[in-house]
């Protein structure tokens, strides 16, 4: 009876252990994950800050955040308003919960969009090798030349400020490391006896980046993304403090933190409060980062 | 046969694990040997059976994060090396016992050039304060002691082949003059025509200087070239053990286990069709079966093997750890 | 060696041809002619047409490149700013010493801190000497440079009155820039000399060393640090880059007069000549500075040493 039962439950073709396999690795990773205690504080924290970021306009609505009154003009932390109020009299809890959703949103979509381009390109290129290889290296190699936020200041320059332009600004200057990475790791998997064993097979192309390629980086992509989430708020926090982000009034992390500027001596919890509001999102994407790093590959830590 | 005299390292019950947060690994369980002055002792087993353990042990260099001792003493010319401070510790290595380890590729420092990390060796042990001029003569004498030319002393690491390498870092175990020299599988690394050169200038090495040695290895033909007395280990035990002879002598009693090693060996003057390879792999370390670890894969094995942890038995110098000598006439078992 | 530094040199041709011709085609998406922003809004339009023949705005964009490129190299010529009229090259040579000495002693501040406690953390892993550190410098290289500019600000300037807010008259205007960009980049030193310095000390060699009997300070300081340093010299090189970003805002912020805080002026005040003059010369020293690392891992790695000097080593 039992034995019955548990050949029943046995995984009898290949495909059946191919998800089997993929699932336990899974949840052996998300087992991991939840063992390290900062990585899940990183997680809390990112997640309680997303659910804000969508919740902002239940929790108060948007013309909040811009309706000034000089009344109010940097008064202090209150019970009507928790985080004061900044230069107009606008509320800074107000302006803080709806900036996260500009910070957030171009941290997040530059950081897939760079996923998305760089790996497919990556991915491309690593496994076609050649000329093209040569070619689009060469032309990283210029793009990488030019400092980041400096390439990202020179965009805006060119297309003005704005929420759309500041995050094809960043992903355009994200790219190029992410295409060294997925490539090496391409170049790194594609040397590996199976993947011979599979062309030899006559597996084609697609089938073989799809089926072994992508499969093998994936642990690599997750973990740079992470990461990236957390450079490129810090980016566009700094494009946005050079007032080369969004159009004011609209509020965002960087713009608050440099309209608050201006008040540092009398009013500083302007400067502070949406300050530690970059700092947390940030960091919590790094820990978080860290840990799927340790999770994926826990030969790292010991 | 009598007692030794004083043996120059004596092992005694040692066990050694590696713990990690998710598991912990026996890596050796309760093993004792001796070893005399000038007499090379070989070690052998399979992948993962606890051999470059034990000589990681020896040198007190298991990682520091993971590596526990667990239980018993080693002796080292008199001194119990387990509970001596570390800065004893680094006066003994290197001066009194060397190691050659299993990767030449790897075990050199890839940014210094080799006559320099011939060279630390004798600095770092220079008690009678050797002149400058004397260190490096003695550096050029172990280089064209091991073949290669003093002239190569300023070049790095990348630009000598893999037994070159191998010779390198044989100078540097031997550039002191060691008591003990653990040579861990040094040629494993190697191509065969490479392997026997250097096991040739291993030996003649250790007659010329007088140099004890454990040779750690899983192949049978090093060890009956090179070594006095031989140990088989098998998942962190020592299964059977005595002279070489003792080992290799194929119409006395063995371990299933060794004869299982010399039946996977290709011999030529022997009629067999095909090899027969022992069934089955190693026992998980991070958790052995009861009984004798060897019993799921032996073909002599008895009900009463998976029970019980069989004692050790011996007949003269051979000492073998195996239910199956207990009826045998001239072994005795031995306490423990 | 020489040839190695050589072939490297002129390997930069291209890459700067590129560069410069990359931010030449984007800034020329701004809108506007220098013929109208030069003349001022009052302007007439013939006069305006005039301009733009002179100064050659009216060819095709390849060839204004080459002119530029021609004029900035053979004449030291970057054209004039549209709101000061002044000569950009001039300014930029001006502002240049104020931009590198900060740059410099932020890389200076975070290796002095980031790589002796990577090494610490490295070698205590799992301990505290391991978690505070790298809690530490991860916390660090979460801030955005400006902001802990912010709090030295609030602190030290107008709290304390230790230091001026802005400007440059003396060395104490330097200090807080130095401290706001070296401390995330620090941090961000220390996590790579870590994870560095962990991979290099599980290394065979560094057993080697210690089956010698090498005291463990010799084996991580002599035998592991010089291996671990390379890719540490590699990130130093290119976080150069993600420096120079955060330099512009604390330039901005403590308003030294760099240029980074040059090309956020030519930015708002659509200044083209600032902005391309500018941005050019900041990646073209970007550029040298990669080289400088290139050349440095030379003396580092015999290995690549050997590679890059002939057949012989």
């Amino acid at each position: 009876m039992m034995r019955a039962e548990l050949n029943s439950e046995a995984p009898n073709t290949a495909a059946d252990i191919l998800v089997f396999k993929k699932e336990s690795r899974w949840k052996e990773i998300w087992r991991r994950l939840k063992k390290d205690r900062v990585a899940m504080m990183g997680l809390v924290i990112i997640c309680a800050v997303i659910f804000l970021a969508l919740a902002a306009n239940l929790i108060v609505p948007y013309s909040t955040a811009l309706k000034m009154n000089m009344k109010l003009r940097l008064a202090p932390p209150s019970a009507e308003h928790w985080f004061g109020c900044d230069g107009y009299g606008r509320d800074l809890l107000a302006r803080c919960l709806h900036g996260s959703r500009v910070s957030l949103l171009v941290g997040f979509a530059t950081s897939f969009a760079t996923l998305l381009a760089g790996g497919m390109l990556g991915a491309l290129v690593g496994y076609v090798g050649g000329k093209l290889d040569d070619l689009v290296m060469r032309a990283l190699d210029i793009f990488s030349s030019i400092p980041d936020t400096l390439f990202a200041m020179a965009v805006v320059a060119a297309m003005g400020p704005g929420i759309l332009n500041i995050c094809i600004a960043i992903s355009l200057t994200n790219i190029p490391g992410f295409v060294r990475m997925v490539r090496s790791s391409v170049l790194n998997i594609a040397e590996q006896e199976y993947i011979e064993a599979s062309r030899a097979g006559g597996a084609s192309v697609m089938h073989i980046l799809s089926r072994h390629v992508l499969p093998n980086a994936v642990g690599t992509l997750i973990v740079q993304t992470t990461a990236n989430v957390a450079s490129m708020i810090l980016t566009a926090a700094t494009l946005s403090f050079l007032g080369l982000g969004i159009n004011p009034p609209q509020p965002e992390w960087g713009a608050l933190v440099s309209e608050g500027k201006e008040f540092l001596r009398t009013a500083p919890h302007l400067i502070l409060i949406p300050g530690f509001m970059i700092c947390a999102a940030s960091f919590a994407m790094s820990v978080l980062g860290d840990g799927l790093r340790d999770a994926l590959d826990p030969r790292l830590r010991t | 046969m009598s007692k030794p005299a004083v043996p120059l390292l004596r092992v005694k019950n040692l066990s050694v694990e590696y713990r990690s947060d998710l598991e912990t690994v026996k890596a050796v369980n309760g093993i004792s040997f001796f070893l005399k002055k000038s007499e090379t002792f070989g070690l052998v087993g399979e992948t993962g059976a606890g051999k470059t353990t034990t000589a990681l042990t020896c040198m007190r260099l298991l990682p520091e994060n993971t590596g526990r001792v667990t239980g018993g003493e080693i002796e080292f010319e008199g001194k119990k090396l387990l509970n001596l401070p570390e800065s004893e510790m680094q006066k003994i290595r290197g001066e009194r016992m060397a190691m050659i380890f299993q990767d030449p590729m790897t075990s050199l420092n890839p940014v210094m050039p080799v006559g320099e990390q011939i060279e630390e060796a004798l600095k770092l042990h220079n008690e009678d304060n050797k002149t400058k001029d004397r260190i490096q003569k003695r550096v050029d004498e172990v280089l064209s002691m091991v073949g290669i030319p003093a002239s190569r002393k300023c070049e790095y690491p990348h630009q000598f082949s893999g037994g070159m390498k191998q010779r390198v870092v044989i100078a540097m175990a031997l550039v002191c003059e060691p008591a003990l020299l653990i040579a861990d599988e040094p040629t494993t690394a190697l191509d065969v025509t490479i392997q026997a050169q250097i096991i040739e200038m291993i030996r003649e090495l250790r007659e010329r200087l007088g140099t004890a040695m454990i040779m750690i290895t899983h192949d049978l033909g090093i060890v009956a070239q090179t070594c006095d007395n031989v140990a088989v280990m098998y998942a962190g035990k020592i299964i059977e053990m005595g002279t070489a002879e003792d080992i290799y002598l194929l119409s006395a009693n063995h371990h299933p286990y060794t004869m299982g090693l010399f039946g996977s060996i290709p011999n030529l003057r022997t009629k067999a069709r095909r090899l027969t390879p022992i069934p089955g792999l190693m026992p998980d370390p991070t958790n052995l079966p009861e009984g004798c670890s060897f019993s799921p894969r032996c073909f002599k094995k008895t009900s009463v093997c998976d029970e019980v942890s069989p004692g050790v038995y011996r007949n003269g110098t051979h000492r073998i750890s195996c239910h199956l000598l207990k009826a045998e006439n001239h072994w005795e078992a031995e306490r423990q | 060696m020489h040839r190695f530094i050589l072939r490297r040199l002129l390997m930069m041709i291209p890459i700067i041809i590129g560069v410069s011709l990359l931010i030449f085609i984007i800034i020329d998406l701004v809108p506007g002619d220098p013929g109208s922003n030069l003349l001022g809004p009052g302007a007439r339009q013939e006069d305006i047409d005039l301009m733009n023949e002179q100064l050659g705005y009216n060819y095709p964009l390849l060839q204004r490149y080459g002119v530029y490129m021609y004029n900035a190299v053979f004449k030291l010529d970057l054209g004039k700013s549209y709101s000061t009229k002044k000569p950009v090259f001039t300014e930029v040579v001006n502002r240049l010493p104020v931009s590198l000495t900060v740059a410099f002693n932020a890389i200076m501040f975070s290796l002095v801190f980031g790589v002796p406690l990577g090494v610490l953390s490295a070698v205590k892993q799992n301990t505290l000497f391991d978690r505070i550190p790298t809690g530490l410098a991860l916390l660090l290289a979460s801030q955005p440079a400006f902001l802990i500019g912010l709090v030295l600000m609030l602190i030290f300037s107008l709290h304390l009155g230790w230091f001026p807010v802005t400007g440059a008259a003396s060395w104490k205007s330097y200090i807080m820039p130095m401290v706001a960009l070296g401390l995330p980049h620090g941090g961000r030193q220390l996590r790579f000399t870590r994870s560095s310095m962990l991979e290099t000390i599980r290394q065979d060699y560094v057993r080697t060393a210690k089956a010698k009997g090498a005291p463990p300070r010799r084996v991580i300081w002599k035998h592991a640090m010089q291996n671990a340093l390379l890719p540490v010299i590699t990130v130093a090189g290119n976080s150069f880059g993600v420096l120079i970003g955060s330099a512009i805002a604390t330039e901005t912020l403590f308003g030294l007069p760099g240029l980074g805080t040059f090309v956020v002026m030519g930015i708002k005040q659509k200044d083209v000549p600032v902005v391309t003059g500018g941005i050019i010369i900041l990646a073209v020293i970007f550029s040298f500075v990669i080289l400088a690392v290139d050349i440095s891992y030379a003396f580092v790695d015999p290995r690549i040493r050997a590679k890059y000097s002939g057949r012989r080593g």
